[in-house]
């Protein structure tokens, strides 16, 4: 139970950060989000980023929703979505929703138990590279039972059985592609009609993508009539936008203009954590054939020598100031299995350069870059050019690993170009970050190797431990969240070990927003989550709050 | 003048055809066959694909390839940009007119700005004030659009918000009257530092056009006949304006150039921006498509130019 | 020759920089002593330049990048000079349809935006190597030399000294060796400023986009990118290297004019 009081006490710090005036405020408005980068997709099961799950959360729903209080074990919390109720077998494996009959999709189509089964073949088709895929591992079947009840079977008990099945997006069957096409290229993916609060109204990929409230949603309509994505590439733009007033939110405010925003009257700065955390992860694979193995970072004491020469605090203190915390492992603060204690490899150049030399990999090229048998000691890592702190991250330890004799060269790589990359294997190291959930158990898609299509999941750098798998199995097979802390601090403290990655940081981001919206508590877990609860002060209405016209 | 119009069309036709081709040999000859290896890029649909490697025919011998594209071109059919996913031409039809937009009130700010400056500078050639805007010019035009961007432009709107950053028109903002000068507005800036260094080259041809006209002999001989001043000005200026127009054709393609940059400052939604969006995405067909439907633009523009010079310049209509 | 000394003297001074930076950097341009406590530090007198946001100092990478930036343009007019020198004078000595195919080629490559052009080859071939961005930067560069070079060739074999020398039977190696190619020369030397005056902002240009000289070596155009988001609180990481390309060009172009001027008067 301590646990479950830390959770709820970040919660609560969170709510108490935004002032936390419980009263709902005034209904209407339109919210601008400028936004560093576009969705990278509208379908949840495609979708890799936080402003992706932005929009998709918003467009689409889930059976049942968890709770601000973020727990995850048994039903506890969790409010009703498209599922009116749910009932527990007797023997607790199986799981029955009575789906809502007012539910509707954004087409007007009644919202039905099959559709649960397509979300379900979303997320498990191997093509979409859902995260969730692997979290799923535990489901067993979904049965239907007339046209809105459906009822999910589950192989094993755990305590996060119900939230695994809350996870799950259910999608519109009647406007899938046909079998074998691809979902992501579908009209469908452009088109986003899902069942959430908004609708989509436009969408111009990488500039501008714009919501509206649904008016008769089965939840009743959303609170804030319309939200707008504004994608600004460059924060000096979006944040520009937001000082003229002429946006609402920024999302991710750097630490070097807290002072500015502290001078502008109409703006304040909330924090806007995301359950994110960022890494730079070892490829165990010949980045041309994954049948092999890495030439370098198959070495185990190749890895300790990198991590080794890397200080990783001191390079988040570079890049973030104070907004953002080194990471001790692939675990974020606010997970109830969060454990700070994991033992970690030192800040050593000495020790590392001494690595080194034991490996063969000598000094005393004109260029200062260790050599073996006349090999270089260099290798690639690839950067996302959409997350200048993950490129800063790199250029930072690019040059500490320089003062050992490693050459890193950076391949600067656009989203989709990176994402491509990365699944396909093709990088040394790449500077990769998860969005994580309230649930450790992203740990089986993310890190694990014993995956159902025994390929990686996520796992895009092959890190592959027995050891390690089974400790993460044994924390989400426990029954006692005191058990289920124990698994996972082990798992946590081999992964480390291991030196599978350098785990970097998770960023305490602060987002600026503007005076005028009236919002209840701020979630932790995505700032968005309460979007549909804003609204814009009356008194302080623009002209961009005009209620949208019907279309 | 029609058989002069026929010649200079024929001349635009044969040089987009070279421009297409320099365009398929590039495409052809980069290593790796990005045109077609994008097609295998997730994210394209399969029958887009297929449908795309039938038309520009990948198996098929070059010069049938060559045809094809050629075919495909004169059809408006560039390919599929996979990181858009929608067809090439789609994408550059939405971006076209904003960067025509831009193009236009730059030149006219440019051209107009620059006249002006030379004509002056080059009729009063002995004044300090002449000479030192003229060194002034010299620095302007060496310095790089992009940097303009950030110096004189970005460093002032942002320090002092005079200025909307970012995009063409403001959220939901007015429409009508009220959304013209809205845009007007946002383009400013954008504009500016295209025009500034624009102005500065233009400047620095028309003044000294300006004072070979004013030293001609025509010149001489109606001051000398008592002609007013600003009369005699006035048609050394229309003489001195052949050569701008002619340089126009010339300078053309690197306005554009560095349009792409300006754009990228200023969060205009140009095919500037799209163009380095899409070489950051590895969007080969959409580059290949905006390099080919720009450089179009500029051979018609400098059609344009010519046909203008003709007017400008009765003399050279016989000539061709 | 008195009028094109300054700028020559400016361009060897920025030349002897970037050579000695070595030698005149007070830091290694990549060393990062303190990216906490030292990063974007105002110009002070350890650091003339200000650092940038890795604390590395940006005097020392302001020379150095005048390397990577002066040596690309270089090379790029070594290029340049020698692919349009080709086309010229082939275009000036080949028979009528030879020339007016290559100058019409001429034309028409300088219709396309050169900035473009260079997206093309960058979006097809990935992050460029120095020399390969210099080989590329001069590849698309040539048409300027080709229509100076092609017109004075024609303008020199018209003159009554080649003509002369052709009369009395002089051979044609010779009479190119002898007659032409030093008059060449004033018109390679204008072209040549001409293509680097070009080549310089290019390169920044795509530095700039992050489509050039890849960090961390620097180049003029990459600390530009450094401060992109940052103009208000690191004017310098603008203005120090833009002095650079300014200066650089400013001379180029003065030097151009110039010696433009003086082949005028020569004739």
């Amino acid at each position: 139970m301590r646990r479950l009081s830390r959770v709820l006490l970040a919660a609560a710090a969170a709510a108490a950060c935004v002032g936390g005036d419980p009263a709902r405020g005034p209904v209407g408005g339109t919210v601008i989000i400028a936004a560093a980068a576009d969705a990278d997709a509208l379908l949840p099961p495609l979708v890799r980023t936080s402003q992706g799950r932005l929009v998709s959360e918003l467009l689409f729903d889930r059976l049942a929703e968890i709770g601000p209080a973020l727990n995850t074990f048994g039903d506890d919390g969790f409010e009703p979505r498209l599922a009116r109720r749910w009932r527990w077998s007797a023997d607790s494996l199986a799981i029955s929703f009575e789906i809502n009959p007012a539910a509707r999709w954004h087409d007007g189509q009644p919202v039905l138990g099959r559709d649960l089964l397509s979300g379900l073949a979303a997320i498990r088709d191997p093509a979409n590279g859902s995260s969730l895929r692997n979290e799923l591992s535990d489901l067993d079947s979904i049965a239907l039972d007339g046209d809105r009840t459906v009822t999910l079977h589950f192989a094993r008990r755990s305590l996060e059985q119900f939230y695994t099945a809350a996870r799950i997006f259910p999608l519109p069957t009647h406007l899938l592609p046909p079998a074998g096409a691809p979902l992501a290229t579908s009209d469908l993916a452009r088109q986003g009609i899902g069942s959430g609060p908004y609708r989509l109204v436009s969408w111009e990929p990488l500039s501008r993508l714009e919501l509206v409230a649904v008016d008769d949603h089965y939840r009743g309509r959303a609170r804030l009539d319309r939200v707008v994505l504004s994608v600004a590439p460059e924060p000096a733009t979006g944040l520009a936008k937001l000082w003229a007033g002429e946006a609402d939110v920024w999302e991710l405010l750097p630490a070097a203009d807290l002072a500015e925003a502290a001078r502008h009257a109409h703006v304040r700065v909330v924090p806007s954590g995301a359950f994110e955390y960022a890494f730079a992860a070892f490829n165990f694979r010949d980045r041309s054939d994954r049948d092999r193995p890495h030439p370098l970072f198959r070495d185990h004491a190749m890895r300790r020598a990198i991590a080794m020469a890397v200080d990783r605090p001191g390079l988040v203190r570079a890049i973030f100031d104070t907004l953002a915390l080194p990471l001790h492992g692939p675990f974020v603060r606010a997970q109830h299995t969060s454990d700070t204690t994991v033992r970690q490899l030192p800040f050593d150049r000495a020790a590392a350069a001494l690595l080194l030399d034991s490996l063969g990999w000598r000094l005393g090229a004109r260029d200062g870059i260790r050599r073996r048998d006349g090999r270089r000691l260099t290798f690639t890592a690839l950067v996302p050019g959409s997350s200048r702190n993950r490129e800063r991250a790199a250029v930072l330890m690019q040059e500490q690993l320089r003062q050992v004799g490693v050459a890193m060269e950076i391949e600067r790589a656009e989203n989709r170009v990176f994402t491509t990359k990365r699944m396909a294997g093709h990088f040394d190291v790449v500077f990769g970050g998860w969005l994580t959930t309230p649930s450790p158990r992203g740990l089986r898609g993310t890190w694990m190797s014993r995956t159902p299509d025994g390929r990686g999941g996520q796992n895009d750098g092959s890190y592959a431990s027995a050891a390690f798998d089974a400790a993460v199995e044994a924390g989400v097979a426990a029954m006692d969240p005191v058990a289920a802390r124990r698994r996972f601090r082990d798992a946590y403290q081999i992964i480390v070990d291991d030196a599978a990655a350098l785990f970097l940081y998770e960023p305490r981001a602060m987002a600026a927003v503007h005076t005028r919206l009236r919002m209840p508590a701020w979630r932790s877990d995505g700032w968005w989550r309460a979007l549909p609860e804003w609204s814009v002060d009356p008194t302080a209405r623009l002209p961009r709050d005009a209620r949208p016209t019907a279309p | 003048m029609i058989r002069v119009l026929r010649s200079r069309l024929l001349q635009a036709t044969a040089v987009v055809l070279v421009v297409v081709t320099t365009c398929f040999a590039l495409i052809r000859l980069a290593p790796g066959d990005p045109f077609f290896a994008a097609l295998e890029e997730p994210g394209v649909p399969p029958e887009s694909a297929a449908l795309l490697r039938e038309q520009f025919g990948y198996d098929r011998p070059l010069t049938d390839q060559y045809l094809r594209f050629l075919g495909g071109v004169v059809r408006g059919d560039l390919g599929w940009s996979h990181s858009r996913g929608r067809p090439v031409s789609a994408v550059l039809r939405e971006v076209l007119p904003n960067t025509a937009l831009l193009m236009a009130s730059a030149l006219l700010l440019g051209l107009v700005g620059g006249v002006l400056l030379g004509a002056w500078q080059g009729w009063r050639a002995e004044s300090r004030l002449a000479a030192a805007t003229d060194r002034l010019a010299l620095v302007v035009l060496s310095i790089p659009e992009f940097v303009v961007a950030l110096l004189l432009a970005l460093g002032p709107a942002l320090a002092w918000g005079l200025f909307p950053i970012g995009g063409m028109r403001t959220e939901f903002g007015p429409r009508g009257l009220a959304g013209i000068v809205d845009v007007l507005h946002h383009l400013a800036l954008p504009a500016f530092t295209l025009a500034l260094v624009l102005a500065a080259i233009v400047a620095r041809h028309q003044r000294a056009a300006m004072r070979a006209v004013r030293d001609a002999e025509f010149v001489r001989a109606s001051r000398a006949r008592g002609t007013r001043e600003r009369t005699i000005a006035r048609h050394a200026l229309r003489n001195a304006l052949v050569p701008v127009l002619t340089l126009t054709g010339v300078i053309l393609p690197s306005l554009l150039g560095g349009a792409v940059l300006v754009e990228r400052i200023f969060a205009w939604p140009g095919m500037g921006r799209t163009m380095v969006d899409a070489v950051l995405g590895r969007d080969y067909p959409l580059v290949a498509g905006g390099v080919i439907v720009s450089s179009i633009g500029v051979v018609v523009a400098t059609l344009i130019a010519d046909l203008a010079v003709l007017w400008a310049d009765p003399r050279l209509r016989t000539r061709l | 020759m008195r009028r094109v000394r300054w700028p020559l003297l400016v361009l060897v001074a920025l030349a002897a920089a970037a050579v000695a930076a070595p030698w005149l950097a007070p830091f290694d341009p990549n060393a990062q002593p303190d990216p906490i406590g030292l990063a974007l530090q105002a110009p002070t007198w350890a650091h003339p330049f200000g650092t940038d946001p890795y604390s590395r100092d940006v005097l020392s990478r302001v020379l150095f990048g005048a390397r990577a930036s002066l040596g690309i343009a270089l090379l790029a007019v070594v290029v340049a000079l020698s692919v349009g020198s080709a086309v010229g004078a082939a275009a000036a000595l080949a028979g009528r349809w030879v020339d007016a195919a290559l100058m019409r080629l001429t034309d028409s490559v300088l219709a396309i935006p050169r900035l473009l052009l260079l997206l093309l080859v960058v979006a097809g071939a990935g992050p460029l190597s120095p020399p390969l961005l210099a080989l590329i930067l001069g590849a698309t560069g040539w048409m300027t030399t080709a229509r100076l070079v092609r017109q004075e060739t024609r303008r020199l074999l018209a003159t009554d000294h080649v003509q002369g020398a052709r009369a009395l039977g002089v051979p044609a190696r010779r009479l190119w060796r002898r007659h032409v190619l030093p008059g060449l020369a004033p018109t390679l030397a204008t072209a040549a400023t001409i293509a680097f005056a070009a080549a310089i902002p290019l390169e920044a240009g795509l530095s700039f986009l992050g489509l050039g000289v890849r960090p961390p070596s620097p180049s003029w155009g990459n600390i530009i990118l450094e401060a992109e988001g940052r103009i208000l609180h690191a004017w310098w990481l603008v203005v120090f290297p833009t002095l650079g390309i300014v200066v650089a060009v400013l001379a180029a172009n003065v030097l151009a004019e110039r010696l433009g001027a003086d082949e005028a008067r020569t004739r």
